[in-house]
């Protein structure tokens, strides 16, 4: 056995060692790295309660009767935009809603308590004046967001 | 070359020939020779060989050890004389043949007590003659005494005052010959014990010349012949060679064998670690692709909003109620659109930031409500995008924009 072949191994080994000390707990992280991905998925609202829920719909139900209750105006109400991303589907709602600044805050704090299959990720209030009565008006286009994992769809 | 390694043993060698040379005539000589050996229990006799010549001595020393010798006999001369150290061997030549040059005998100084010492000479022609034959017979003559002068260092083993030798009688006195007499070519002897080794009083200077080669003489001078040196460098050489030859084998050997030992425990413990690495390795593959897959949530849920507690309805209020009469809000959006969306993949907001558009007439009053909000602790930065105003009579437009902690 050549020398240069002996100390090649010595050196193998040493890497081995070091590898398999490494790997000693492989286990016990592959738990660690589960529950993590666990907590993400359940900060993300992909459990099994919210998975087979159309957002959409659970959406308009929640806001309806808020809106009804409230005297505001449901202006738009589209589809939300869904994209895909490392595993995970978006899906982005948007609902414009015409009223009173103090009932629209109102909204997004019962939006923000209440609603959980999606997040209240912005809010853009506008001004616009209606032309005829010169009357300014107020709508907040409300975003709410809602993550899944693809297996979940 | 390593002459270093001449004072070990080893290299030195661990027997060597003590030889009597009694010159009868210019021609003629006497041998009588000892082998001496060094063993653990001291040093041994081996072979004692009387009247041989040297064809047969050369027989004899078959693993070709060192020869010690000490010639006597017709044309060797002992005499005591008085000189320093620092008297030169032409000097002493002098004393003993006036008008002699060095350049025709061979001379050995044997300090006796202070400047006292005894000179010994031999005709140069004599001396190489019998060299030359040493020379023809391969016998490694190391070094050349003259007279029994190499008997000194077991002079103190004798503790006698006079000992005898072949042909002579020494009186010794603090273990320094001071008188050598004749006792002509017919002698009993004696028979002398040295640390258990029987010694005949004719095999006396052979062993003590042997002696030499474990102990040397210290007051004695040898002759100086360039024949004696090169035979001792030849010699020495010789020995370096086969024991440095036979060490580097042994090295290489050493390293091949442990080489081998280490290289076969190094597979062993190989593959017992490749089993180790190969259980381990489902693990390993599973906790990788894990941990890929924790890191691309991660950032894709840093990245996303979902996972923050919405306070816009928070936020909204308390601008809402810091607002002073004299501005008034056209937009305010609360983590706007980071672009215009033309497709699904596009939505991405920019988080922790509020877009505040609107008029004022007054820009003081737009100074005023920024410092306000500025006091709220929520707030961690505040900038003006835009400020225009034409002239006093018509509004200021502005554009703010509040960073969140």
């Amino acid at each position: 056995m050549a020398i240069a072949k002996t100390i090649d191994l010595a050196i193998t080994n040493a890497d081995f060692r070091t590898q398999i000390s490494n790997n000693k707990n492989a286990p016990a992280q592959i738990l660690i790295a589960k529950k993590k991905i666990k907590q993400i998925e359940q900060l993300v609202g992909t459990n099994s309660k919210v998975g087979d829920i159309d957002v959409h719909q659970a959406l308009l139900e929640s806001v309806t009767k808020f809106i009804q209750k409230n005297g505001l105006v449901l202006q738009d109400f589209p589809q939300p935009y869904e994209s895909f991303s490392n595993g995970y589907v978006t899906k982005t709602a948007q609902l414009r809603v015409e009223g009173g600044f103090v009932k629209l805050l109102k909204l997004i704090d019962f939006l923000e308590k209440n609603y959980h299959v999606g997040t209240v990720v912005a809010v853009d209030f506008k001004t616009t004046k209606e032309l005829r009565t010169r009357k300014r008006k107020l709508a907040a286009t409300i975003y709410i967001q809602n993550v899944k994992t693809e297996t979940d769809e | 070359m390593l002459n270093f390694l001449d004072t070990y043993s080893l290299i030195k060698g661990q027997s060597a020939f003590g030889v009597e040379v009694i010159f009868n005539t210019k021609e003629s000589y006497t041998l009588i020779a000892v082998e001496l050996k060094s063993t653990k229990e001291g040093i041994e006799v081996v072979q004692k060989l009387t009247d041989i010549t040297l064809e047969e001595l050369a027989k004899k020393n078959v693993k070709n050890i060192p020869l010690y010798f000490s010639v006597g006999g017709k044309g060797v001369i002992h005499k005591k004389v008085k000189a320093e150290d620092s008297v030169t061997d032409q000097e002493l030549i002098g004393q003993v043949f006036p008008n002699a040059s060095i350049k025709d005998f061979y001379l050995q100084r044997s300090k006796i007590q202070d400047f006292d010492s005894w000179i010994s000479v031999i005709r140069k022609e004599v001396l190489d003659q019998f060299m030359t034959q040493l020379e023809k017979m391969n016998l490694y003559g190391i070094q050349i005494y003259l007279g029994p002068f190499a008997l000194s260092p077991i002079l103190p083993y004798l503790d006698k005052i006079t000992v005898l030798t072949t042909s002579h009688e020494l009186l010794i006195d603090n273990n320094t010959i001071i008188q050598i007499d004749s006792v002509g070519n017919v002698s009993n002897g004696e028979e002398y014990n040295i640390e258990g080794e029987v010694i005949h009083s004719h095999e006396l200077i052979a062993f003590g010349s042997a002696f030499n080669h474990f102990l040397a003489a210290v007051k004695l001078v040898p002759i100086f012949s360039e024949k004696v040196t090169e035979f001792k460098a030849e010699y020495f050489y010789r020995k370096k060679s086969i024991v440095v030859g036979v060490s580097i084998v042994a090295f290489f050997f050493m390293v091949v064998v442990s080489n081998l030992l280490i290289g076969q425990s190094y597979e062993k413990t190989h593959n017992g670690l490749q089993y180790q690495m190969n259980s381990n390795k489902q693990f390993v593959e599973e906790l990788q692709l894990l941990q890929k897959e924790v890191k691309i949530k991660e950032q894709f849920i840093q990245n996303s909003g979902v996972a923050r507690a919405s306070k816009i309805a928070f936020y909204t209020d308390q601008i809402g109620i810091s607002i002073p009469e004299s501005i008034q809000l056209n937009q305010l959006f609360v983590n706007p659109l980071a672009k215009r969306v033309n497709k699904a993949e596009d939505i991405s907001f920019t988080y922790n930031n509020i877009n505040i558009r609107g008029t004022v007439t007054r820009s003081i009053d737009l100074n005023n409500w920024m410092k306000t909000l500025k006091e709220y602790e929520w707030v961690d930065e505040l900038h003006i995008i835009s400020f225009i105003q034409d002239n006093m009579k018509t509004v200021g437009e502005f554009e703010i924009e509040v960073i969140i902690k």
